[in-house]
């Protein structure tokens, strides 16, 4: 090798490795400094909604998940987990809702501000399912009373984060609370017009066992707690017959699961001579559109618990 | 036990299942025995995998999620893609098993990275995307059987009509090109067939699995015959009852997801044709060993006795004892070899306990040794 | 019969820009019994498998007996390869041999009865019709050529192409075979042979083809069979040494084992 070729060659190899290291030091600049807001991102919409209603104009919020997408089956792009590591807090719901993001959060909140506002719920409020003893079932949010306890933890954390506006947290955090239990009461009371024999609440996946226990509904999905498991013949048959033994009205779609499923159930339920209705569309693992009613935690509680008590009380069809 | 069989005329859930999953078994069982003959048996896992990105493609491009689109978006992708691999291996030197690998991964991949982009969307959910992966046997109406059996028909009664040309295509192309078939055109028609058995089955086991399907009935079928017509109907058979008792077991025991289920019973059916078939099996095989050795040993012990025998005077009145056989050359098992021998009449021990030929014995020995007697 | 059984005008075949058949012109006449003979590589199969239709060639012209291959196909008779099939396949001799009517039974039709006779004839002019109903797996090699034979036979072709019929066969079958060809010549059909046996040569074909990618001869085999045309074709030096034989005065073709190589494309 001769001299001259032999300089090049180092130059290049220093002028590259300026470079990657040059590349890797320009991505930590903080999202503070530009607009002076909090940088939050959640994974799922209810999340973002306590978010919002905690943060208010103090915070920018975005969800990873939009609607109509399913937290069980969910993988982070390369791109979310860019967003995720300039966030300056992380909120989840935890108890393995997300459940393929489950890495990529550990990893991340080894060094940034997390919060599974879920998993923050004590223990004893929450129900194992009866096949997995040992874990939690994280729907948490359809018991609007328990999900309005996760708004304190969060309140909490963006004062840590942000003390000169604590106050203006913890009022908003009051405030929302007082929404979330007039919601509450509100659930309360129409479940209650559903006669006694007809309170039996059937969908594509068991995402409303706090729903049940909260406001007396008896529960039952044909997949299990995950989106990821499939409904074998056995279940759909063994479903069919408890709705026609059982004489139920109706039986719901997921907006975010395939209703094929929840359809041939329905088919053979028919075919035992009973005609169960489609009661209609509930919202399960994530929100409606941004912008209109359902877009918020609110909206999409009011539509479930309006959708299911017509339906149950066998005042609508949904063909 | 007779429940489960009224169950299966007057349950809905599981007759709707036992009867599709039985039409997916017996189709592509049917044409995988000629895959599993003409070394394509990879092509039915390449389709397969191949179908993936056809059906996300149809949802991002019409947003239907009816599954009758989703299909025809896995017919084409699987068509394609053995178009693209009969194409590499006739235009380049690659062969045939890397061009079936190459096209596999590459057409999965691509379909894998689809569906994580269409996962972000809403409404991606309600099409039930995700379930094309391992199938959702247990959700299959009484109008996907319709369409189910309508195109397993079709297939097996172009299977029929073109028999011989596919016989001869499959065995000596070159001979059936020289004779004026058309060779390429028929490799397409039987491909195409292929395509379709395995699209039928998509819905019910998945594209991950679906393979199986293709590939084991066929494998288990050529364990017990060497006749073409046989083989095709047993294959047929053997998945057919593996699709049957599949979607009857996962109908008794509560999450038991049924396509993975049929997958089991066919691996089953396959292991057991390995093994138990009466000619091409592995136990047979042993048995024949075994026999055959056995046959060995007499026959040595049949000419040492011989051997001996010669070397006196008089040879057929000279016995000899189990000690000295065991200096000759087979010296385990004498005793058991003598007994045979008995057994056939070739010698008869004295009242000593020595050996001696019989005259039946004598000419077997010399038969044996032929020219060198 | 003054047309030539075979006339391959110009015909080029490469694979890639490989070579392997140049401009070859040959004429073969009918009612002869001919081999093709070169070194590996030669292109003698691919010769073949140009008549028939079954490699592209990048120039030239086949005629059958006046006219273009495609239109005289029922007149061709073709035993490939014996190498170029599963003999594991699940099928029959008989099944085999009925292959060769597949082409006049047209699409959709069962082979019948008159197939199945057509077919046990065949087998009975290679002398296989005790083996009619086994397994192909289960014949040897003299046995698997007499099938493709007979699936030949069965064509009842004017012009018959066989590809390394001899190969890995004993020497019983070889005899037969052999005149099971001869009579085929001596009835006026025509058949070219590829061949690789330069010891069999004179007792076997009465006419010759030369090829080494180039046409290097062709005509009676007492006219180029000679050590100068094998010269050029194989490379090298070839020496006739005179063997006494008990009947005849044969000489037997024998290679100079100083250098072997190509011709010359």
């Amino acid at each position: 090798m001769s001299n001259p070729s032999r300089c090049r060659d180092w130059l290049l190899f220093t002028g590259l490795l300026a470079l990657v290291v040059f590349t890797g030091c320009g991505q930590g600049d903080t999202p503070e400094a530009m607009d002076g807001k909090l940088r939050i991102v959640t994974t799922t919409g209810q999340v973002a909604e306590v978010a919002r209603h905690v943060g208010g104009d103090r915070v920018s919020v975005t969800a990873l998940m939009g609607p109509g997408i399913d937290p069980h089956l969910y993988k982070a792009s390369a791109g979310d987990v860019e967003r995720l590591r300039q966030a300056d807090l992380i909120l989840f719901n935890g108890l393995h809702l997300e459940s393929k993001m489950g890495d990529v959060i550990g990893q991340l909140g080894a060094r940034q501000p997390t919060l599974a506002i879920a998993g923050a719920l004590p223990e004893a409020q929450l129900i194992s399912p009866s096949n997995f003893p040992d874990s939690h079932d994280p729907h948490v949010w359809f018991d609007v009373a328990l999900w309005s306890l996760t708004v304190a933890p969060v309140a909490e954390k963006l004062a840590q984060l942000d003390p000169e506006h604590a106050d203006a947290y913890r009022q908003r955090a009051d405030a929302y609370r007082a929404e979330l239990a007039e919601l509450h009461a509100y659930a309360l009371a129409q479940f209650a017009t559903i006669p006694a024999n007809q309170r039996v609440l059937i969908t594509a996946h068991d995402a409303f066992s706090y729903l049940g226990r909260a406001y007396g509904l008896e529960v039952r999905g044909l997949q299990g707690i995950s989106t990821a498991t499939e409904a074998g013949t056995a279940d759909v048959k063994g479903l069919a017959e408890f709705i026609a033994a059982r004489r139920i009205p109706a039986l719901f779609v997921e907006t975010s699961v395939s209703p094929r499923a929840i359809e041939a159930v329905r088919q053979a339920v028919k075919s035992r001579g009973f005609d169960v209705v489609l009661g209609g569309e509930v919202y399960s693992d994530a929100l409606g559109d941004a912008g209109t009613p359902v877009g918020t935690y609110t909206g999409m509680v009011r539509h479930n618990v309006d959708t299911i008590t017509a339906a149950l009380k066998g005042e609508s069809r949904h063909e | 036990m007779i429940d489960l069989l009224t169950g299966l005329v007057t349950d809905y859930t599981l007759r709707t299942v036992a009867l599709g999953s039985a039409a997916l078994g017996l189709v592509s069982g049917a044409l995988g025995a000629f895959a599993v003959l003409r070394r394509q048996s990879l092509l039915g896992d390449a389709v397969s995998h191949a179908a993936l990105p056809g059906i996300v493609l149809a949802y991002m491009l019409t947003g239907a999620r009816t599954p009758l689109v989703l299909v025809l978006g896995a017919a084409l992708a699987g068509w394609a893609a053995s178009l693209v691999v009969m194409l590499v291996t006739r235009t380049t030197r690659i062969k045939i098993d890397t061009a079936l690998g190459l096209v596999l991964s590459t057409f999965f991949g691509l379909g894998l990275v689809l569906l994580s982009i269409v996962q972000r969307s809403s409404g991606a959910g309600q099409a039930g995307l995700d379930r094309f992966l391992f199938g959702q046997a247990a959700a299959l109406v009484g109008d996907d059987l319709v369409t189910m059996t309508v195109l397993g028909a079709l297939v097996l009664v172009a299977l029929m009509l073109l028999w011989k040309e596919f016989k001869l295509l499959s065995f000596d192309p070159a001979f059936a090109g020289a004779m004026g078939l058309p060779v390429r055109l028929l490799d397409i028609g039987l491909t195409t067939l292929l395509v379709i058995a395995i699209v039928i089955g998509l819905q019910t086991v998945g594209v991950v699995l679906m393979s199986a399907m293709i590939v084991a009935p066929a494998a288990a079928a050529r364990q017990w015959t060497d006749h073409l017509g046989r083989l095709v109907a047993l294959s047929g058979f053997f998945g057919a009852v593996s699709g049957l008792t599949g979607a009857i077991l996962s109908s008794l025991v509560p999450h038991l997801p049924t396509g993975p289920t049929i997958i089991l019973v066919v691996t089953a059916v396959t292991i057991l044709s390995l093994f138990l078939a009466p000619r091409r099996g592995l136990l047979a095989a042993r048995v024949r060993k075994f026999r055959q050795r056995r046959q060995l040993q007499a026959e040595r012990v049949l000419t040492d006795l011989y051997r001996l025998a010669a070397q006196h005077p008089e040879p057929a009145e000279a016995p000899h004892a189990v000690p000295v056989l065991r200096t000759m050359t087979s010296p385990s098992g004498v005793r058991r070899c003598l007994a045979r021998l008995s057994d056939m009449g070739l010698a008869v021990p004295d009242p000593d306990g020595r050996w001696r030929l019989t005259p039946a014995g004598v000419d077997r020995a010399r038969d044996i040794l032929g020219g060198d007697a | 019969m003054s047309e030539p059984a075979v006339r391959i005008t110009d015909l080029t075949v490469a694979y890639g820009d490989r070579p392997v058949l140049w401009d070859i012109d040959l004429d073969v006449p009918a009612g002869h019994l001919m081999a093709i003979m070169g070194p590996n590589g030669a292109g003698k199969t691919t010769l073949i498998k140009a008549v028939l239709g079954l490699v592209a060639p990048a120039a030239g012209r086949v005629e059958i007996h006046g006219d273009v291959y495609a239109k005289q196909r029922h007149l061709v008779g073709y035993v490939p390869q014996r190498g170029s099939v599963d003999w594991d396949f699940p099928t029959t001799v008989l099944d085999v041999v009925m292959m060769g009517r597949y082409g006049a039974l047209g699409w959709f039709k069962r082979p019948g009865r008159t197939e199945r006779d057509q077919a046990m004839t065949a087998l009975e002019k290679v002398g296989m019709t005790e083996f009619a109903g086994r397994q192909i797996s289960a014949l040897s090699g003299g046995q698997q050529q007499r099938v493709f034979l007979a699936r030949a036979l069965v064509q009842d072709a004017q012009v018959y192409f066989m590809d390394e019929p001899f190969q890995g066969v004993d020497v019983r079958t070889e005899k037969a075979i052999v005149e099971l060809l001869k009579d085929l010549r001596d009835r006026g059909r025509t058949v070219v042979v590829v061949h690789h046996d330069l010891q069999t040569v004179r007792d076997y074909f009465d006419w010759i083809t030369l090829l080494n990618v180039r046409r290097i001869a062709s005509g009676p085999v007492s006219e180029v069979f000679t050590p100068e045309n094998l010269g050029l074709t194989y490379g090298g030096r070839v020496e006739f040494l005179a063997e006494q034989d008990d009947s005849t005065d044969t000489v037997e073709p024998h290679f100079n084992p100083d250098g072997h190589g190509r011709g010359r494309p």
